[in-house]
Protein backbone atom coordinates (compact mmCIF):
# COMPACT_ATOMS: atom_id res chain seq x y z
CA UNK A 1 0.00 0.00 0.00
CA UNK A 2 2.97 2.33 0.60
CA UNK A 3 3.88 2.02 -3.08
CA UNK A 4 0.26 2.81 -4.01
CA UNK A 5 0.27 5.94 -1.83
CA UNK A 6 3.60 7.10 -3.26
CA UNK A 7 2.39 6.48 -6.82
CA UNK A 8 -0.79 8.45 -6.13
CA UNK A 9 1.09 11.47 -4.76
CA UNK A 10 3.67 11.43 -7.57
CA UNK A 11 0.94 11.25 -10.24
CA UNK A 12 -0.95 14.13 -8.58
CA UNK A 13 2.16 16.30 -8.53
CA UNK A 14 2.81 15.42 -12.18
CA UNK A 15 -0.45 17.19 -12.96
CA UNK A 16 -2.43 14.11 -13.96
CA UNK A 17 -6.17 14.77 -13.41
CA UNK A 18 -7.06 13.49 -9.92
CA UNK A 19 -9.64 11.02 -11.25
CA UNK A 20 -7.04 9.33 -13.47
CA UNK A 21 -4.42 9.47 -10.71
CA UNK A 22 -6.84 7.54 -8.48
CA UNK A 23 -7.44 5.01 -11.23
CA UNK A 24 -3.73 4.57 -11.84
CA UNK A 25 -3.01 4.19 -8.10
CA UNK A 26 -5.76 1.56 -7.98
CA UNK A 27 -4.05 -0.17 -10.91
CA UNK A 28 -0.75 -0.22 -8.98
CA UNK A 29 -2.56 -1.96 -6.11
CA UNK A 30 -4.01 -4.62 -8.40
CA UNK A 31 -0.66 -5.17 -10.13
CA UNK A 32 0.74 -6.04 -6.70
CA UNK A 33 -2.05 -8.58 -6.24
CA UNK A 34 -1.99 -10.88 -9.28
CA UNK A 35 -4.21 -13.32 -7.38
CA UNK A 36 -7.19 -10.98 -7.82
CA UNK A 37 -9.18 -11.27 -11.08
CA UNK A 38 -8.06 -8.77 -13.73
CA UNK A 39 -11.63 -7.59 -14.30
CA UNK A 40 -12.08 -6.67 -10.61
CA UNK A 41 -11.16 -2.95 -10.98
CA UNK A 42 -13.55 -2.62 -13.93
CA UNK A 43 -16.26 -4.37 -11.93
CA UNK A 44 -15.67 -2.01 -8.98
CA UNK A 45 -15.81 1.03 -11.27
CA UNK A 46 -19.15 0.01 -12.74
CA UNK A 47 -20.62 -0.87 -9.36
CA UNK A 48 -20.17 2.76 -8.24
CA UNK A 49 -22.70 3.78 -10.87
CA UNK A 50 -25.19 1.20 -9.62
CA UNK A 51 -25.50 2.85 -6.23
CA UNK A 52 -28.97 4.30 -5.85
CA UNK A 53 -27.95 6.87 -3.21
CA UNK A 54 -25.24 8.32 -5.47
CA UNK A 55 -27.90 8.93 -8.09
CA UNK A 56 -28.80 11.99 -6.03
CA UNK A 57 -25.52 13.66 -7.03
CA UNK A 58 -26.27 14.28 -10.75
CA UNK A 59 -29.87 15.14 -9.92
CA UNK A 60 -28.99 17.87 -7.44
CA UNK A 61 -26.36 19.29 -9.82
CA UNK A 62 -28.98 19.54 -12.57
CA UNK A 63 -31.55 21.00 -10.17
CA UNK A 64 -29.13 23.70 -9.02
CA UNK A 65 -28.35 24.69 -12.58
CA UNK A 66 -32.06 24.81 -13.48
CA UNK A 67 -33.08 26.85 -10.46
CA UNK A 68 -30.27 29.23 -11.29
CA UNK A 69 -31.78 29.83 -14.71
CA UNK A 70 -35.32 29.99 -13.39
CA UNK A 71 -34.90 33.58 -12.24
CA UNK A 72 -34.58 32.68 -8.55
CA UNK A 73 -31.02 33.96 -8.21
CA UNK A 74 -31.74 37.58 -9.16
CA UNK A 75 -34.72 37.67 -6.80
CA UNK A 76 -32.66 36.29 -3.94
CA UNK A 77 -29.96 38.87 -4.64
CA UNK A 78 -32.56 41.66 -4.44
CA UNK A 79 -33.77 40.25 -1.13
CA UNK A 80 -30.24 39.86 0.22
CA UNK A 81 -29.30 43.44 -0.74
CA UNK A 82 -32.47 44.77 0.82
CA UNK A 83 -31.89 42.95 4.11
CA UNK A 84 -28.25 43.92 4.49
CA UNK A 85 -28.28 47.29 2.74
CA UNK A 86 -27.98 49.28 5.96
CA UNK A 87 -24.93 47.39 7.21
CA UNK A 88 -21.40 48.65 6.60
CA UNK A 89 -19.84 46.78 3.70
CA UNK A 90 -23.44 46.19 2.58
CA UNK A 91 -22.76 44.29 -0.60
CA UNK A 92 -20.23 42.02 1.12
CA UNK A 93 -22.87 41.17 3.72
CA UNK A 94 -25.41 40.76 0.93
CA UNK A 95 -23.16 38.24 -0.79
CA UNK A 96 -23.03 36.21 2.44
CA UNK A 97 -26.81 36.29 2.77
CA UNK A 98 -27.12 35.28 -0.87
CA UNK A 99 -24.78 32.32 -0.35
CA UNK A 100 -26.90 31.18 2.57
CA UNK A 101 -30.11 31.46 0.59
CA UNK A 102 -28.59 29.89 -2.50
CA UNK A 103 -27.48 27.04 -0.24
CA UNK A 104 -31.06 25.86 -0.14
CA UNK A 105 -31.11 25.64 -3.91
CA UNK A 106 -27.66 24.58 -5.03
CA UNK A 107 -25.24 22.17 -3.44
CA UNK A 108 -21.95 23.34 -4.85
CA UNK A 109 -19.65 25.98 -3.35
CA UNK A 110 -17.69 26.41 -6.57
CA UNK A 111 -20.76 27.09 -8.70
CA UNK A 112 -22.04 29.57 -6.11
CA UNK A 113 -18.75 31.48 -5.90
CA UNK A 114 -18.46 31.70 -9.69
CA UNK A 115 -22.05 32.83 -10.11
CA UNK A 116 -21.82 35.53 -7.45
CA UNK A 117 -18.58 36.89 -8.90
CA UNK A 118 -20.34 37.41 -12.20
CA UNK A 119 -23.41 38.94 -10.58
CA UNK A 120 -22.02 41.36 -8.00
CA UNK A 121 -18.23 41.14 -8.09
CA UNK A 122 -17.55 44.14 -10.28
CA UNK A 123 -20.19 46.24 -8.54
CA UNK A 124 -18.52 45.59 -5.17
CA UNK A 125 -15.18 46.67 -6.61
CA UNK A 126 -16.66 49.76 -8.21
CA UNK A 127 -18.00 50.78 -4.77
CA UNK A 128 -14.45 51.01 -3.51
CA UNK A 129 -13.80 47.66 -1.81
CA UNK A 130 -10.29 46.31 -2.46
CA UNK A 131 -10.30 43.71 -5.24
CA UNK A 132 -8.55 41.05 -3.17
CA UNK A 133 -11.09 41.39 -0.37
CA UNK A 134 -14.03 41.19 -2.79
CA UNK A 135 -12.64 38.01 -4.31
CA UNK A 136 -11.95 36.52 -0.87
CA UNK A 137 -15.40 37.22 0.50
CA UNK A 138 -17.17 35.94 -2.62
CA UNK A 139 -15.12 32.79 -2.42
CA UNK A 140 -15.24 32.11 1.36
CA UNK A 141 -18.93 33.06 1.60
CA UNK A 142 -19.68 30.07 -0.57
CA UNK A 143 -18.74 27.81 2.36
CA UNK A 144 -22.38 28.21 3.40
CA UNK A 145 -23.77 26.73 0.18
CA UNK A 146 -22.85 23.06 0.59
CA UNK A 147 -23.70 23.05 4.31
CA UNK A 148 -27.26 24.27 3.97
CA UNK A 149 -29.34 21.39 2.55
CA UNK A 150 -28.93 20.05 -0.05
CA UNK A 151 -25.16 19.55 -0.35
CA UNK A 152 -23.28 17.24 -2.69
CA UNK A 153 -20.57 16.68 -0.05
CA UNK A 154 -23.17 15.41 2.42
CA UNK A 155 -24.62 12.98 -0.11
CA UNK A 156 -21.13 11.61 -0.80
CA UNK A 157 -20.18 11.37 2.88
CA UNK A 158 -23.55 9.84 3.79
CA UNK A 159 -23.38 7.25 1.03
CA UNK A 160 -19.77 6.23 1.60
CA UNK A 161 -20.01 6.22 5.40
CA UNK A 162 -23.56 4.85 5.58
CA UNK A 163 -24.81 7.84 7.55
CA UNK A 164 -28.38 9.17 7.27
CA UNK A 165 -28.38 11.85 4.58
CA UNK A 166 -31.54 13.37 6.04
CA UNK A 167 -29.88 13.84 9.43
CA UNK A 168 -26.77 15.28 7.76
CA UNK A 169 -28.88 17.76 5.81
CA UNK A 170 -30.63 18.89 9.00
CA UNK A 171 -27.35 19.05 10.92
CA UNK A 172 -25.92 21.57 8.46
CA UNK A 173 -28.35 24.36 9.32
CA UNK A 174 -27.00 25.53 12.72
CA UNK A 175 -23.30 25.34 11.72
CA UNK A 176 -24.13 27.37 8.61
CA UNK A 177 -25.62 30.09 10.82
CA UNK A 178 -22.48 30.08 12.99
CA UNK A 179 -20.20 30.31 9.94
CA UNK A 180 -22.37 33.10 8.57
CA UNK A 181 -22.01 34.99 11.84
CA UNK A 182 -18.23 34.43 11.95
CA UNK A 183 -17.74 35.71 8.40
CA UNK A 184 -20.19 38.56 9.00
CA UNK A 185 -18.14 39.73 12.00
CA UNK A 186 -14.94 39.53 9.96
CA UNK A 187 -16.53 41.74 7.27
CA UNK A 188 -17.86 44.18 9.88
CA UNK A 189 -14.37 44.57 11.37
CA UNK A 190 -12.84 45.22 7.94
CA UNK A 191 -15.67 47.63 7.11
CA UNK A 192 -15.11 49.67 10.28
CA UNK A 193 -11.36 49.79 9.74
CA UNK A 194 -11.71 50.95 6.16
CA UNK A 195 -14.72 53.19 6.62
CA UNK A 196 -16.92 51.47 4.03
CA UNK A 197 -20.38 52.91 3.71
CA UNK A 198 -23.69 51.01 3.64
CA UNK A 199 -25.15 50.25 0.21
CA UNK A 200 -28.53 51.83 1.03
CA UNK A 201 -29.06 55.22 2.64
CA UNK A 202 -32.42 54.53 4.19
CA UNK A 203 -34.08 51.61 5.85
CA UNK A 204 -36.38 49.65 3.48
CA UNK A 205 -40.10 49.96 4.21
CA UNK A 206 -41.83 46.88 5.55
CA UNK A 207 -43.76 46.76 2.29
CA UNK A 208 -40.55 46.58 0.24
CA UNK A 209 -39.20 43.88 2.53
CA UNK A 210 -42.40 41.86 2.27
CA UNK A 211 -42.38 42.14 -1.50
CA UNK A 212 -38.76 40.97 -1.71
CA UNK A 213 -39.54 38.02 0.57
CA UNK A 214 -42.51 37.18 -1.63
CA UNK A 215 -40.32 37.18 -4.73
CA UNK A 216 -37.77 34.87 -3.11
CA UNK A 217 -40.46 32.68 -1.52
CA UNK A 218 -40.09 29.73 -3.89
CA UNK A 219 -36.36 29.51 -3.30
CA UNK A 220 -36.66 29.82 0.47
CA UNK A 221 -39.40 27.21 0.55
CA UNK A 222 -37.32 24.54 -1.18
CA UNK A 223 -34.96 23.45 1.65
CA UNK A 224 -37.97 23.28 3.97
CA UNK A 225 -39.86 20.99 1.59
CA UNK A 226 -36.71 18.93 1.17
CA UNK A 227 -36.24 18.35 4.90
CA UNK A 228 -39.93 17.66 5.41
CA UNK A 229 -39.95 15.20 2.51
CA UNK A 230 -37.02 13.29 3.99
CA UNK A 231 -38.32 13.53 7.54
CA UNK A 232 -41.73 12.17 6.70
CA UNK A 233 -40.05 9.22 5.02
CA UNK A 234 -42.06 9.99 1.90
CA UNK A 235 -38.95 10.32 -0.25
CA UNK A 236 -35.41 8.97 -0.39
CA UNK A 237 -32.59 11.48 -1.06
CA UNK A 238 -32.46 10.41 -4.71
CA UNK A 239 -36.17 10.95 -5.11
CA UNK A 240 -35.80 14.38 -3.52
CA UNK A 241 -33.12 15.06 -6.14
CA UNK A 242 -35.55 14.19 -8.94
CA UNK A 243 -38.20 16.25 -7.19
CA UNK A 244 -35.77 19.19 -7.06
CA UNK A 245 -35.36 19.04 -10.83
CA UNK A 246 -39.15 19.01 -11.34
CA UNK A 247 -39.45 21.87 -8.82
CA UNK A 248 -36.90 23.88 -10.81
CA UNK A 249 -38.88 23.29 -14.01
CA UNK A 250 -42.12 24.24 -12.26
CA UNK A 251 -40.73 27.46 -10.81
CA UNK A 252 -38.87 28.38 -14.01
CA UNK A 253 -41.62 27.64 -16.52
CA UNK A 254 -44.79 28.37 -14.57
CA UNK A 255 -44.06 30.74 -11.68
CA UNK A 256 -41.30 33.11 -12.83
CA UNK A 257 -41.68 32.22 -16.53
CA UNK A 258 -38.05 32.99 -17.22
CA UNK A 259 -37.01 29.48 -18.22
CA UNK A 260 -37.26 28.57 -21.89
CA UNK A 261 -36.92 25.21 -23.63
CA UNK A 262 -33.58 26.43 -24.91
CA UNK A 263 -32.54 27.47 -21.41
CA UNK A 264 -33.48 24.00 -20.18
CA UNK A 265 -31.28 22.42 -22.86
CA UNK A 266 -28.41 24.73 -21.94
CA UNK A 267 -28.83 23.83 -18.28
CA UNK A 268 -28.62 20.12 -19.04
CA UNK A 269 -25.56 20.69 -21.26
CA UNK A 270 -23.76 22.74 -18.58
CA UNK A 271 -24.58 20.28 -15.82
CA UNK A 272 -23.21 17.36 -17.81
CA UNK A 273 -19.67 18.71 -17.49
CA UNK A 274 -19.97 19.09 -13.70
CA UNK A 275 -21.64 15.69 -13.37
CA UNK A 276 -18.96 14.01 -15.47
CA UNK A 277 -16.15 15.55 -13.42
CA UNK A 278 -17.61 14.46 -10.06
CA UNK A 279 -18.86 11.05 -11.17
CA UNK A 280 -15.60 10.11 -12.89
CA UNK A 281 -13.83 10.84 -9.59
CA UNK A 282 -16.23 8.59 -7.72
CA UNK A 283 -16.09 5.81 -10.33
CA UNK A 284 -12.29 5.93 -10.58
CA UNK A 285 -11.85 5.87 -6.80
CA UNK A 286 -13.48 2.43 -6.64
CA UNK A 287 -10.43 0.27 -7.30
CA UNK A 288 -8.33 2.30 -4.87
CA UNK A 289 -11.02 2.15 -2.16
CA UNK A 290 -11.19 -1.62 -2.62
CA UNK A 291 -7.46 -1.80 -1.92
CA UNK A 292 -7.73 0.52 1.07
CA UNK A 293 -10.32 -1.73 2.70
CA UNK A 294 -8.56 -4.97 1.76
CA UNK A 295 -5.27 -3.81 3.26
CA UNK A 296 -7.04 -2.58 6.40
CA UNK A 297 -5.70 0.96 6.02
CA UNK A 298 -8.42 2.50 8.25
CA UNK A 299 -7.37 0.20 11.10
CA UNK A 300 -3.70 1.07 10.63
CA UNK A 301 -4.42 4.79 10.58
CA UNK A 302 -6.69 4.46 13.62
CA UNK A 303 -3.96 2.58 15.48
CA UNK A 304 -1.43 5.31 14.70
CA UNK A 305 -3.76 8.13 15.76
CA UNK A 306 -4.77 6.36 18.97
CA UNK A 307 -1.15 6.18 20.07
CA UNK A 308 -1.18 9.99 20.01
CA UNK A 309 -4.45 10.55 21.83
CA UNK A 310 -7.63 8.74 22.76
CA UNK A 311 -9.60 11.88 23.41
CA UNK A 312 -12.44 12.18 20.88
CA UNK A 313 -12.35 15.97 20.64
CA UNK A 314 -8.60 15.97 20.21
CA UNK A 315 -8.95 13.39 17.43
CA UNK A 316 -11.62 15.48 15.71
CA UNK A 317 -9.52 18.66 15.91
CA UNK A 318 -6.54 16.70 14.59
CA UNK A 319 -8.55 15.29 11.69
CA UNK A 320 -10.08 18.71 10.92
CA UNK A 321 -6.65 20.36 10.85
CA UNK A 322 -5.22 17.57 8.70
CA UNK A 323 -8.13 17.88 6.27
CA UNK A 324 -7.65 21.65 6.24
CA UNK A 325 -3.97 21.18 5.42
CA UNK A 326 -4.69 18.55 2.76
CA UNK A 327 -7.29 20.96 1.39
CA UNK A 328 -4.53 23.37 0.42
CA UNK A 329 -3.60 20.83 -2.27
CA UNK A 330 -6.60 18.59 -2.83
CA UNK A 331 -10.17 19.37 -3.83
CA UNK A 332 -13.03 18.95 -1.32
CA UNK A 333 -14.86 16.26 -3.29
CA UNK A 334 -11.68 14.21 -3.56
CA UNK A 335 -11.00 14.58 0.17
CA UNK A 336 -14.49 13.41 1.07
CA UNK A 337 -14.32 10.40 -1.27
CA UNK A 338 -10.79 9.43 -0.16
CA UNK A 339 -10.86 10.11 3.56
CA UNK A 340 -14.38 9.20 4.69
CA UNK A 341 -13.67 5.44 4.69
CA UNK A 342 -10.37 6.03 6.49
CA UNK A 343 -11.29 8.49 9.24
CA UNK A 344 -14.95 7.74 9.95
CA UNK A 345 -14.29 4.26 11.45
CA UNK A 346 -11.80 5.90 13.82
CA UNK A 347 -14.34 8.43 15.05
CA UNK A 348 -17.01 5.75 15.34
CA UNK A 349 -14.69 3.51 17.36
CA UNK A 350 -14.08 6.36 19.79
CA UNK A 351 -17.81 6.83 20.26
CA UNK A 352 -18.12 9.96 18.13
CA UNK A 353 -21.38 10.81 16.39
CA UNK A 354 -21.01 10.25 12.61
CA UNK A 355 -23.36 13.15 11.83
CA UNK A 356 -21.51 15.59 14.10
CA UNK A 357 -18.15 14.49 12.73
CA UNK A 358 -19.50 14.58 9.19
CA UNK A 359 -20.37 18.26 9.43
CA UNK A 360 -16.98 19.20 10.88
CA UNK A 361 -15.24 17.10 8.24
CA UNK A 362 -17.29 18.48 5.33
CA UNK A 363 -16.79 22.11 6.41
CA UNK A 364 -13.04 21.55 6.81
CA UNK A 365 -12.84 19.83 3.42
CA UNK A 366 -14.93 22.55 1.74
CA UNK A 367 -12.46 25.18 2.92
CA UNK A 368 -9.97 23.56 0.57
CA UNK A 369 -11.95 25.10 -2.30
CA UNK A 370 -11.02 28.57 -1.09
CA UNK A 371 -7.37 28.23 -0.17
CA UNK A 372 -4.35 28.58 -2.47
CA UNK A 373 -2.51 27.01 -4.23
CA UNK A 374 -5.31 24.73 -5.48
CA UNK A 375 -8.75 26.05 -4.63
CA UNK A 376 -11.35 25.57 -7.33
CA UNK A 377 -13.66 28.32 -6.03
CA UNK A 378 -10.65 30.63 -5.55
CA UNK A 379 -9.56 30.07 -9.15
CA UNK A 380 -13.04 30.68 -10.47
CA UNK A 381 -13.42 33.95 -8.55
CA UNK A 382 -9.91 35.23 -9.24
CA UNK A 383 -10.24 34.45 -12.95
CA UNK A 384 -13.62 36.14 -13.32
CA UNK A 385 -12.61 39.24 -11.35
CA UNK A 386 -9.01 39.27 -12.64
CA UNK A 387 -7.52 39.34 -9.15
CA UNK A 388 -3.96 38.03 -8.65
CA UNK A 389 -3.81 35.03 -6.30
CA UNK A 390 -1.32 36.83 -4.02
CA UNK A 391 -3.74 39.71 -3.43
CA UNK A 392 -6.53 37.23 -2.80
CA UNK A 393 -4.42 35.27 -0.32
CA UNK A 394 -3.51 38.32 1.79
CA UNK A 395 -7.14 39.42 1.95
CA UNK A 396 -8.41 35.98 2.87
CA UNK A 397 -6.34 35.54 6.05
CA UNK A 398 -8.93 37.09 8.44
CA UNK A 399 -11.70 35.06 6.80
CA UNK A 400 -9.72 31.83 7.11
CA UNK A 401 -9.13 32.59 10.80
CA UNK A 402 -12.83 33.29 11.35
CA UNK A 403 -13.92 30.09 9.65
CA UNK A 404 -11.29 27.90 11.33
CA UNK A 405 -12.38 29.26 14.72
CA UNK A 406 -15.97 28.36 13.85
CA UNK A 407 -14.93 24.82 12.87
CA UNK A 408 -13.13 24.31 16.18
CA UNK A 409 -16.20 25.62 18.02
CA UNK A 410 -18.31 23.02 16.18
CA UNK A 411 -16.00 20.24 17.37
CA UNK A 412 -16.61 21.15 20.99
CA UNK A 413 -20.32 21.80 20.63
CA UNK A 414 -21.92 18.62 19.25
CA UNK A 415 -25.21 19.77 20.78
CA UNK A 416 -25.35 22.74 18.41
CA UNK A 417 -24.83 20.53 15.38
CA UNK A 418 -27.14 17.73 16.50
CA UNK A 419 -29.98 19.85 17.88
CA UNK A 420 -31.99 20.09 14.67
CA UNK A 421 -31.48 16.51 13.43
CA UNK A 422 -32.41 15.20 16.89
CA UNK A 423 -35.45 17.45 16.93
CA UNK A 424 -36.90 16.46 13.59
CA UNK A 425 -35.58 12.94 12.97
CA UNK B 1 -18.31 15.61 -38.67
CA UNK B 2 -16.38 15.66 -35.40
CA UNK B 3 -18.60 18.45 -34.10
CA UNK B 4 -21.68 16.52 -35.04
CA UNK B 5 -20.45 13.48 -33.17
CA UNK B 6 -19.88 15.66 -30.10
CA UNK B 7 -23.40 16.98 -30.35
CA UNK B 8 -24.80 13.47 -30.57
CA UNK B 9 -22.82 12.41 -27.49
CA UNK B 10 -24.11 15.41 -25.57
CA UNK B 11 -27.71 14.78 -26.57
CA UNK B 12 -27.37 11.11 -25.59
CA UNK B 13 -25.89 11.92 -22.19
CA UNK B 14 -28.52 14.62 -21.61
CA UNK B 15 -31.28 12.20 -22.56
CA UNK B 16 -30.02 9.63 -20.06
CA UNK B 17 -29.95 12.33 -17.39
CA UNK B 18 -33.51 13.47 -18.11
CA UNK B 19 -34.70 9.85 -18.24
CA UNK B 20 -33.15 9.28 -14.79
CA UNK B 21 -35.17 12.19 -13.42
CA UNK B 22 -38.33 10.93 -15.09
CA UNK B 23 -37.87 7.36 -13.82
CA UNK B 24 -37.10 8.29 -10.24
CA UNK B 25 -39.85 10.85 -10.03
CA UNK B 26 -42.39 8.45 -11.50
CA UNK B 27 -41.23 5.73 -9.13
CA UNK B 28 -41.59 8.04 -6.11
CA UNK B 29 -45.04 9.23 -7.11
CA UNK B 30 -46.19 5.69 -7.90
CA UNK B 31 -45.09 4.49 -4.48
CA UNK B 32 -46.94 7.37 -2.82
CA UNK B 33 -50.04 6.25 -4.67
CA UNK B 34 -49.45 2.73 -3.34
CA UNK B 35 -48.65 1.36 -6.78
CA UNK B 36 -44.90 0.75 -6.46
CA UNK B 37 -43.00 0.27 -9.73
CA UNK B 38 -39.79 -1.66 -9.17
CA UNK B 39 -38.71 -1.21 -12.72
CA UNK B 40 -38.18 2.56 -12.46
CA UNK B 41 -35.25 2.28 -10.02
CA UNK B 42 -33.56 -0.44 -12.08
CA UNK B 43 -33.88 1.53 -15.28
CA UNK B 44 -32.67 4.70 -13.54
CA UNK B 45 -29.48 2.99 -12.31
CA UNK B 46 -28.86 1.58 -15.80
CA UNK B 47 -29.19 5.12 -17.26
CA UNK B 48 -26.98 6.37 -14.41
CA UNK B 49 -24.06 4.21 -15.60
CA UNK B 50 -24.40 5.52 -19.15
CA UNK B 51 -24.87 9.13 -18.09
CA UNK B 52 -21.78 8.86 -15.85
CA UNK B 53 -19.37 7.60 -18.49
CA UNK B 54 -20.72 9.76 -21.33
CA UNK B 55 -20.63 12.86 -19.08
CA UNK B 56 -17.09 11.92 -18.02
CA UNK B 57 -16.03 12.20 -21.65
CA UNK B 58 -17.73 15.60 -21.91
CA UNK B 59 -15.95 16.81 -18.76
CA UNK B 60 -12.60 15.49 -20.03
CA UNK B 61 -13.11 17.23 -23.37
CA UNK B 62 -13.99 20.51 -21.64
CA UNK B 63 -10.90 20.23 -19.39
CA UNK B 64 -13.11 20.18 -16.33
CA UNK B 65 -11.29 17.38 -14.50
CA UNK B 66 -9.49 18.67 -11.43
CA UNK B 67 -5.71 18.48 -11.44
CA UNK B 68 -2.80 20.06 -9.58
CA UNK B 69 -1.04 22.36 -12.05
CA UNK B 70 1.71 23.76 -9.83
CA UNK B 71 4.56 21.57 -11.13
CA UNK B 72 3.69 21.64 -14.86
CA UNK B 73 3.38 25.43 -14.68
CA UNK B 74 6.70 25.84 -12.88
CA UNK B 75 8.67 23.67 -15.33
CA UNK B 76 10.44 25.04 -18.42
CA UNK B 77 8.10 24.66 -21.45
CA UNK B 78 10.09 21.77 -22.98
CA UNK B 79 9.90 19.72 -19.80
CA UNK B 80 6.25 20.60 -19.26
CA UNK B 81 5.55 19.43 -22.80
CA UNK B 82 7.07 16.00 -22.20
CA UNK B 83 5.47 15.68 -18.78
CA UNK B 84 2.14 16.33 -20.50
CA UNK B 85 2.88 13.56 -22.99
CA UNK B 86 3.70 11.13 -20.15
CA UNK B 87 0.40 12.03 -18.44
CA UNK B 88 -1.57 11.44 -21.62
CA UNK B 89 0.22 8.11 -22.02
CA UNK B 90 -0.91 7.03 -18.54
CA UNK B 91 -4.47 8.10 -19.33
CA UNK B 92 -4.43 6.10 -22.57
CA UNK B 93 -3.19 2.99 -20.76
CA UNK B 94 -5.95 3.28 -18.13
CA UNK B 95 -8.64 3.79 -20.74
CA UNK B 96 -7.33 0.88 -22.80
CA UNK B 97 -7.77 -1.26 -19.70
CA UNK B 98 -11.34 0.08 -19.35
CA UNK B 99 -12.11 -0.89 -22.93
CA UNK B 100 -10.63 -4.40 -22.68
CA UNK B 101 -11.72 -5.37 -19.14
CA UNK B 102 -15.11 -3.64 -19.50
CA UNK B 103 -15.64 -5.27 -22.89
CA UNK B 104 -14.76 -8.66 -21.43
CA UNK B 105 -17.17 -8.14 -18.51
CA UNK B 106 -19.94 -7.15 -20.92
CA UNK B 107 -19.24 -10.30 -22.95
CA UNK B 108 -19.28 -12.71 -20.00
CA UNK B 109 -22.32 -11.10 -18.37
CA UNK B 110 -24.46 -11.27 -21.51
CA UNK B 111 -26.41 -14.24 -20.16
CA UNK B 112 -26.95 -12.61 -16.76
CA UNK B 113 -30.29 -10.84 -16.59
CA UNK B 114 -30.35 -7.27 -15.26
CA UNK B 115 -32.09 -7.10 -11.85
CA UNK B 116 -33.90 -10.30 -12.70
CA UNK B 117 -35.71 -8.73 -15.67
CA UNK B 118 -36.20 -11.48 -18.22
CA UNK B 119 -34.82 -10.59 -21.63
CA UNK B 120 -32.76 -7.66 -20.35
CA UNK B 121 -29.06 -8.52 -20.15
CA UNK B 122 -26.75 -7.06 -17.49
CA UNK B 123 -24.38 -6.35 -20.39
CA UNK B 124 -26.46 -3.26 -21.11
CA UNK B 125 -25.07 -1.80 -17.89
CA UNK B 126 -21.49 -3.11 -18.20
CA UNK B 127 -21.20 -1.90 -21.79
CA UNK B 128 -21.29 1.70 -20.52
CA UNK B 129 -17.71 1.37 -19.21
CA UNK B 130 -15.97 0.16 -22.42
CA UNK B 131 -18.03 2.54 -24.57
CA UNK B 132 -17.31 5.50 -22.29
CA UNK B 133 -13.63 4.52 -22.09
CA UNK B 134 -13.45 4.31 -25.89
CA UNK B 135 -14.92 7.81 -26.21
CA UNK B 136 -12.45 9.18 -23.68
CA UNK B 137 -9.67 7.34 -25.51
CA UNK B 138 -10.63 9.21 -28.68
CA UNK B 139 -10.77 12.50 -26.79
CA UNK B 140 -7.31 11.81 -25.33
CA UNK B 141 -5.88 11.15 -28.81
CA UNK B 142 -7.23 14.53 -29.95
CA UNK B 143 -5.72 16.18 -26.88
CA UNK B 144 -2.36 14.58 -27.65
CA UNK B 145 -2.55 15.88 -31.22
CA UNK B 146 -3.30 19.44 -30.01
CA UNK B 147 -0.66 19.19 -27.31
CA UNK B 148 1.93 18.08 -29.87
CA UNK B 149 1.02 20.88 -32.27
CA UNK B 150 1.19 23.51 -29.53
CA UNK B 151 4.79 22.47 -28.74
CA UNK B 152 6.45 25.02 -31.04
Amino acid sequence: MTLVAVAFVVLLVMGLPVAFAMGAAGAVFFLQHPELPFTQPAQQTISQTQNFSLLAVPLFILAGSLLNRSGITQRLLDLATLLTGRMRGGLAQASLALSAMMGGVSGSAIADAAMQSRMIGSEMISRGMPRGFVAAILSFGAVLTPIIPPGIGMILYGTIGQVSIGRLFAAGVAPALILWLALGIAIEISARRNGWQPAHERRPSSRETLRAFGAGFWALLFPVILLLGLRSGLFTPSEIGAFAVIYGLFVGFLIYRELTVRGFGDSVATSLGDIGAVMLLIAMSAALSYGIVLERVPETVAGAVLTLTENLQAIMVLVALLVLLAGFFIDATVLIIMLTPIVLPLVRAEGGDPVHFGIVFIVAATLGNFTPPVGAAMYAVCTILKVPVGEYTRASVPLLIAVTAAVILLVFAPGVVLFLPNLIF
Amino acid sequence: MAQRLERIKMILAGTFLVLMVAMIFTGGVARLMRMPLNMTIDLATCFFAWATFLAADIAWRRDMLISIRALPEALPPRWAHWLGMVNYGIVLALLAYGIVAGGWLAWVSRARSFQGMPGVSYSWVTLSLPVGSAMMFGTTLEKIRDHWRARS
